[in-house]
């Protein structure tokens, strides 16, 4: 995927400009920043959610050529939340996940299908929440059946907009372990974060935004510097060294500029 | 485990074998109740005789009163009813809402305004092509208005609030028009479109309503993918590749079209669309696509029912079936409120 010069317009406002980026497979990318940076703004241009003006190309062809199911196969896009409004087993919601590819009725399914359904939930280890309703599981719960929904898609660039929020410690470990075994197998995982710690340690590549443009984009070591810390979150973060693995975790707030 | 995951076949199967009878048993209840409608009246016409009669057999005067009399009245029933059940069980897909029906936002209310307007202004006559067009017209107009008031991710209560407005401008605007009517009769002529009644409707009437009605139900069940990927919300259903403003705009199209053709010959009956969506739910896993077809025909049958039961209420003058479906459905909304209360109170409105 690769953008240039990107800008996105909401109500007359720029909320996000100026955004170059050459991103290709196989790496899970960090998209971090403070709180209004435009991380899902922009991640939601990428997914072909949001008009956007400059170029955006997937896989070689601009973006807006590319007609709606056709962007569906290519991205698979998780938003915030993990939200379902009716208690839909959830079989049925990783089933959407085949939508794109022509699958109507969760009931009727090729063979193909039914094993790509069966495969995303064997990732995600949801087998045993098939016949859940979705009201009843837990938010750990909840968060592996939606990516087992945007698994099933089988798309070569995955959006993930906080996948990790408001989750428990073991499942935050999941999905960044999940995420980065897409990635190992190919695909461009891109996911909107503000871990931080699982950031700089999981991710393959950080882009760090602030006021509506990307201010650093490179491995986590260049990103992550104190001085970077300092000037787009106002931290000063403590380094670690587990047997020569780098940790990093968000200390004190940084009051000098 | 991996034989049983091999031995689990590749569609993912209906969990009960019970769920396969629930279209059959349905078509069988709306059966029933059709040859039931046509049957019962104050000349009451045996199960037998009523398919004799169908089938152009039997005595002369049970022909008639089946042929001309109580099958126009049984059709109307049959197609309004499904109409207005799948056009509640759409509205509540395209919102997520179980609470969205076309009666709380005031979509008929509106068409019974228009069709009345047009008819005081002598516009349109009660027989002619005018009155669906006029009555869709004013069903359109009161869903676009109501949703540009409450907005596109609007919640329980901004919706409620939104189409309660809605239903009480069209309700006045009624009572004006029969405020302003030059005579008594024009008056009472008025007053039918609020009472909702299938007396006395002859094949002309079924004409007029049911390729509006039958067009409806086809762009609404057309629909049926985009409501499941609805349920997880609409950038997830955008980014699947549904196109989320088409299904908007055909929703409402195809609920205005339904729901003002009803209208149109038979006034305003409410709450069908409420109550049939609400009773399959469960029954089809509360999947908003599958919901469609056994909705409608729940609607059927619940409209059938309800108009059996107006000719054998004893009472001195006829009970009209949008007041019955009114007293029954009423309760049951209380009913809804009363569960979905957490989130009519809650933040999330």
């Amino acid at each position: 995927m690769v953008l240039e010069e990107v800008a996105v317009r909401l109500a007359g406002r720029r909320i996000v400009s100026g955004v170059s980026l050459d991103l290709s497979g196989g790496a899970l990318v960090a998209l971090i920043g403070p709180n209004g940076a435009g991380k899902t703004t922009l991640l939601k241009a990428m997914a072909g959610l949001l008009p956007h003006e400059g170029r955006l190309s997937i896989n070689g062809s601009g973006g807006a050529s590319l007609d709606r199911r056709a962007r569906a196969r290519l991205i698979g896009y998780l938003p915030q939340g993990h939200q379902v409004h009716w208690p839909l087993p959830a079989e049925d919601i990783v089933a959407l996940g085949r939508f794109p590819h022509g699958v109507v009725d969760p009931r009727r399914l090729s063979p193909g299908d039914g094993r790509i359904i069966r495969e995303a939930m064997r990732a995600t280890g949801t087998e045993a929440l098939a016949g859940q309703s979705a009201t009843t599981l837990s938010g750990g719960e909840r968060a592996r059946i939606m990516l087992a929904r945007v698994l099933a898609v089988e798309a070569p660039i995955l959006l993930a907009d906080e996948p990790t929020a408001s989750l428990d410690p073991r499942h935050q470990l999941v999905v960044m372990e999940i995420l980065r075994e897409q990635a190992r197998l190919g695909r461009l995982v891109i996911a909107v974060t503000h871990d931080l710690t699982l950031a700089a340690r999981m991710a393959d590549r950080i882009v760090l935004m602030d006021g509506g443009t990307v201010v650093a984009s490179g491995p986590p070591s260049d990103v992550l510097s104190d001085r970077q810390l300092a000037e787009t979150y106002g931290i000063r973060a403590l380094r670690l060294d587990h047997g020569g693995e780098p940790a990093l975790v968000p200390w004190q707030v940084e009051t000098q500029p | 485990m991996v034989a049983e995951a091999e031995a689990r076949s590749a569609s993912l199967p209906d969990r009960t074998p019970w769920q396969a009878w629930l279209l059959p048993g349905l078509l069988l209840l709306v059966g029933l109740l059709f040859v039931v409608s046509l049957g019962v009246g104050p000349v009451a016409v045996p199960p037998g005789d009523v398919i004799a009669a169908l089938a152009g057999r039997g005595e002369a005067a049970h022909r008639i009163i089946v042929w001309d009399i109580r099958l126009p009245r049984a059709i109307l029933a049959l197609a309004i009813g499904a109409v207005l059940a799948m056009g509640g069980a759409a509205l509540q897909g395209l919102l997520r809402n179980p609470l969205a029906a076309p009666s709380l936002f005031g979509a008929p209310q509106s068409a019974a305004l228009a069709a009345v307007a047009t008819i005081s202004l002598g516009i349109n006559d009660t027989l002619g092509w005018g009155l669906p067009l006029a009555a869709m017209a004013g069903a359109f107009a009161s869903v676009i208005l109501l949703l540009a008031i409450a907005g596109r991710n609007a919640g329980l209560l901004l919706l409620i609030l939104s189409g309660l407005a809605v239903s009480s401008l069209a309700g006045a605007g009624t009572v004006l028009a029969m405020n302003l009517a030059p005579n008594p009769f024009a008056a009472l002529e008025i007053a039918f479109w609020l009472l909702g009644s299938l007396e006395d409707r002859s094949m002309r009437h079924v004409t007029l309503a049911l390729p509006f009605i039958a067009l409806a139900l086809l762009l609404l069940w057309l629909q049926r993918g985009g409501y499941r990927a609805l349920s997880l919300g609409e950038d997830a259903a955008a980014s699947l590749g549904v196109p989320v403003e088409r299904l908007r705009l055909t929703t409402i199209l195809g609920v205005a079209m339904g729901v003002g053709a009803a209208v149109a010959v038979s006034g305003t009956i409410a709450f069908i669309g409420l109550i049939a969506p609400h009773l399959m739910r469960p029954l089809v896993r509360h999947d908003p696509a599958r919901l469609l077809v056994p909705a409608a025909l729940c609607g059927s049958a619940l409209l059938l029912a309800a108009d059996i039961a107006v000719r054998l209420i004893p009472a001195t003058s006829d009970i009209k079936v949008g007041v019955l479906t009114s007293i029954i459905g009423v309760p049951f909304f209380l009913y809804l409120i009363v569960r979905e209360r957490r989130s009519l109170s809650g933040g999330f409105a």
